[in-house]
């Protein structure tokens, strides 16, 4: 209200703009959908470090030993080409995760989302172009410029998107695991305790930090947009001020990366890492037999896999 | 020793494509003192603390450190890069650049390690300062879950791990709320009592003349235009509005 109690006129150009509401009904539209997204990413972090802390199986054990048996479990599960042998894999990978308290229906979502993503459109193509017996045909169709085709899904085809999709889906879920139930710091001191190289780790390290910064960075400049953003943008606008957004993003974080390597050199850095954790790890029999546990399972698992003989 | 900590004379620096930072910058820092660097944003305060910790080095003119020159192929010789680090240290305005390790304490331990000390002496030293900041809490969480003021909180022990014997500091109070001000002010003091040399960039002129006992102030044109005492300078009117650090009507000019 004015000081003389006459509410002030919204300026010409919001009429403007309000003549033409979206639907009440709409769908949620591309901006708030991607807010949700950073908002859901960063609660997901959040998540992954809560459970790492709880008191189960997994979490219990020394994390060396954990990352090893991972790797191990990683190759068994590359080696395998039963489909069965794979399933038998995934389940027990499964109980290992409902022993370490992680809930099962949150974590096949979200490992399901991220293999269908990626190893989908790599399976998708295998259907059809893997010579076999036909199982189902669609056509014939004449694409511009081409005969009649026609399009069939093999037998051959089917199994071997079923089985990259499997293997990709264990593999996800072992990595999945490993990383929801062991603190990211206590992570990479394994790792550097495996040998694995320092860069390698500092590249891993600083990625992870700074991910979190960048999604902040986004969610706010979302935000910043849509506290300004009068009416219903069309698909293009959308599109156009995304793709200023991302250029944004680019030339930000090259900015803080050049800030970031400064304060290290700042600290004494010399291009080589030194590192150090705060606690030493502590090696107990149940580790000694967890390891024998996996390693016995791992070669269990090929040779089950041999016995089977598939082709 | 050198009676001087850092010695600059006609300091020049341009950035990539020729854009002027500093300009003819002439500046005399004895060890121990407590020396602010004003002016307003972009008036090349932070450019010239990071050539004072060698991370950009002038593109005109002669910065001495301790006495020894400090440029880019002095600083290529590892024995005294090590000295000048364990003896310099710089905290960012922005902690989130300053912050890059997964837990706090792998972060305060970072310089520690780079500089070649003990494992033994760095837990000892990281466990005192995490106590001497009162954030033993927070050793195990990541730095980015933590609020602005204990990000600079993490930043300060961080650098004062080195036991520095000059510190650096840009902008340390900017969003800071007046408790954490009020901390970080006596830290600042207790390393100032102990023979510290404290430089510090700001524009917050309400709590300058507790960081600082003189003054040199660059204005826009990137050029140091006045050093004094700092209760002096900040009195003068003139300069502050030359400098762009007080607004017109603050100071009583139409």
């Amino acid at each position: 209200m004015s000081a003389q109690g006459i509410a002030p006129l919204p300026p010409v150009f919001l009429s403007r703009l309000e003549a033409r509401p979206g639907s009440p009904r709409r769908r949620r539209d591309f901006l708030a959908k991607t807010i949700a997204g950073f908002s859901q990413a960063m609660e997901n972090a959040l998540l992954a470090e809560g459970f790492s802390r709880r008191g189960g199986l997994l979490q219990g054990l020394d994390p060396r030993l954990k990352v090893a048996a991972g790797a191990v479990l990683l190759v068994s599960a590359a080696l395998v080409r039963h489909p069965a042998t794979l399933a038998g894999l995934y389940v027990v990978v499964l109980l290992l995760a409902a022993a370490s308290h992680l809930p099962l229906g949150w974590l096949l979502k979200r490992v399901g989302v991220a293999v269908l993503l990626f190893t989908g459109a790599l399976a998708l193509p295998a259907l059809f172009l893997t010579p076999g017996r036909d199982l189902l045909s669609f056509g014939p169709v004449q694409p511009a410029g081409f005969g009649p085709l026609t399009l069939a899904i093999t037998e051959q085809g089917l199994r071997t998107a079923a089985l990259l999709i499997l293997r990709a889906s264990v593999s996800v879920l072992l990595v999945t695991l490993l990383v929801f139930t062991t603190p990211w710091a206590t992570l990479l001191k394994s790792l550097r305790v495996l040998r694995v190289p320092q860069f390698f780790v500092l590249v891993l390290s600083t990625t992870h930090r700074y991910i979190f910064l960048l999604l902040r960075t986004a969610n706010d400049m979302f935000l910043a947009r849509e506290s300004r953003r009068v009416g219903r943008l069309s698909g293009t606008d959308n599109r156009r001020w995304a793709a200023r957004a991302m250029g944004h993003l680019l030339v930000h974080s090259y900015g803080l990366s050049e800030e970031v390597y400064l304060a290290m050199l700042s600290r004494g850095f010399r291009g080589e890492v030194t590192a150090q954790g705060r606690e030493a790890f502590q090696w107990q029999s149940r580790d000694s037999w967890a390891a024998v546990a996996a390693l016995a399972f791992a070669v269990a698992a090929v040779s089950i896999d041999a016995m089977l003989g598939w082709r | 020793m050198s009676h001087w900590a850092f010695q600059g004379r006609g300091l020049a620096f341009s950035y990539p494509g020729g854009t002027p930072a500093l300009e003819e910058v002439d500046l005399d820092i004895a060890v121990g003192e407590r020396v602010a660097l004003l002016g307003a944003n972009g008036s090349g305060k932070s450019t010239l603390l990071k050539m004072l910790d060698a991370l950009y080095f002038a593109t005109g003119g002669e910065l001495l450190a301790f006495g020894h020159p400090l440029t880019e192929e002095a600083m290529a010789d590892d024995a005294w890069a090590f000295s000048f680090r364990r003896r310099v240290g710089l905290v960012f305005q922005n902690s989130d650049v300053q912050l890059f390790s997964p837990t706090v304490w792998d972060e305060i331990a970072f310089g520690p390690l780079q500089l070649g000390l003990s494992h033994e002496v760095i837990a000892e030293r990281v466990q005192a300062m995490l106590a001497r900041l009162g954030i033993e809490k927070l050793a195990d969480r990541p730095p980015h879950r933590l609020s602005g003021g204990e990000q600079k909180k993490v930043a300060l022990a961080s650098v004062l791990v080195l036991e520095p014997g000059v510190l650096l500091l840009d902008e340390p109070t900017a969003s800071l709320d007046p408790r954490t001000q009020d901390a970080l002010l006596d830290i600042l003091r207790e390393m100032h009592g102990a023979g510290g040399t404290i430089i510090t960039a700001t524009h917050d002129l309400d709590v300058v003349s507790e960081l600082a006992d003189r003054a040199y102030f660059l204005d826009e044109t990137h050029r140091i235009v006045h050093e004094g005492p700092i209760d002096d300078t900040l009195a003068d009117d003139g300069l502050l509005l030359r400098c762009n650090l007080a607004r017109a009507r603050a100071v009583g000019v139409r």
